[in-house]
């Protein structure tokens, strides 16, 4: 019989608290789902074995396993690599086919999102981190290993420079207004 | 710049939920081989210790035996034959008598059939010697001249036998004997 080390269990609790959040926050990224599955599959690899030299007072799980994701997703970027776990059969296959229909209807979303990947890899982490998930200065700061003052001056420029991608696009603030109105009445 | 932030955060975004894979992936990491804890860190300790104790053994080597140095130096760009060839040679000159008058030329030139020598060593020797004569020597160039190696055998009685060739001339022949391991004596 297999026996659970207690690091094994408490690792067990962080992956139960944070997968979705991880999971989400990739999707948000690559708006591709076999692909944010392919990056946290690859993230909580990397986390389980680096968990037991993990160190609370570092900071809090959520970041570190927030910026371990950031780094896996700078990697593909730099080098794209195809899916590395099999494409999933029975419940699994299903549920992705689930999670890309209802990704397909946030066309809004989609569109912002495509837009965003056209910034630099630290400036999509930024404003995702920010405006997707919400997340407040002082935890990226703590992501992105950079000081709030930096990331404060760096948000402005990169929101200035989305927003100018977004008119180039023909998606001004009203157009964006509209696709929110028209994604919130397709019950997004 | 507020608006479009605001805007930004109210945009719908997917809220999507995958537990069957969720369930997947805990499965095949918890098959993933972790590193034991703790075990990387004292091998690398274990390492740089084993490194230090050499280089200090090397230290002592060389505050112990001056002439080490010098000696690996010979040794590695050239001069004296390898420790093989030596002891072989001795090993031979066993079978001889007290005085190595017995150790055939053939002996010596089995052993010497490869003649090398450091001319560079040489040349330093001399300008080494010749720097601390009273009155100036001058030492001409060594291209052109005839070279030499000399080589010293020990005998089973403890008494030394010089040998020394013409590089090319494949002729070696006896020259000297050491009474003793302290002097040597020129014939």
């Amino acid at each position: 019989m297999r026996t659970i080390d207690p690091a094994e269990r408490r690792f067990e609790q962080v992956y139960e608290a944070h997968f979705d959040a991880i999971f989400r926050y990739l999707l948000h990224r690559v708006a591709d789902v076999s692909l944010a599955e392919d990056l946290t599959a690859q993230t909580f690899f990397k986390a389980y074995r680096a968990f037991p030299r993990f160190r609370h007072r570092e900071g809090k799980v959520s970041s570190w396993l927030y910026r371990i994701a950031t780094n896996e997703l700078n990697s593909h970027l730099r080098r794209p690599r195809t899916a590395s776990l099999e494409a999933g059969f029975g419940d699994v296959r299903v549920e992705r086919e689930n999670a890309e229909r209802i990704l397909e209807r946030h066309t809004a979303f989609l569109e912002v999102s495509d837009v965003l990947r056209t910034l630099k890899p630290e400036d999509q982490a930024l404003v995702a981190l920010r405006y997707f998930e919400q997340k407040p200065f002082a935890e990226i700061a703590e992501i992105l290993g950079r000081s709030t003052r930096v990331l404060t001056v760096r948000t402005h420029r990169a929101l200035t420079r989305l927003r100018r991608e977004l008119d180039r696009r023909g998606m001004d603030h009203e157009g964006l207004r509209k696709a929110l109105d028209r994604s919130a009445e397709a019950g997004c | 710049m507020k608006d479009f932030e605001k805007l930004l955060t109210d945009l719908p975004k997917p809220a999507v939920e995958v537990p069957a894979f969720k369930q997947e992936l805990w499965r095949e990491l918890q098959h993933t081989q972790r590193p034991v804890h703790g075990r990387g860190p004292w091998i690398a300790l274990a390492a740089s210790l084993v490194v230090i104790v050499g280089l200090g053994a090397l230290l002592a080597a060389f505050v112990a035996d001056p002439e080490l140095a010098a000696s690996l130096r010979v040794r590695l760009v050239g001069g004296p034959e390898p420790a093989g060839i030596a002891s072989a040679a001795a090993a031979r000159s066993v079978v001889g008598g007290i005085d190595g008058s017995t150790l055939t030329l053939e002996d010596v030139h089995q052993v010497l059939s490869r003649t090398d020598a450091s001319v560079d060593l040489d040349r330093a020797f001399i300008e080494d010697w010749s720097s601390q004569q009273p009155m100036p020597v001058d030492v001409r160039s060594m291209e052109a001249e005839s070279v030499y190696t000399i080589r010293k055998y020990e005998l089973s009685d403890g008494k030394h036998v010089l040998v020394f060739t013409e590089l090319g001339s494949g002729n070696p022949s006896v020259r000297a004997v050491a009474d003793s391991p302290a002097s040597t004596r020129v014939f």
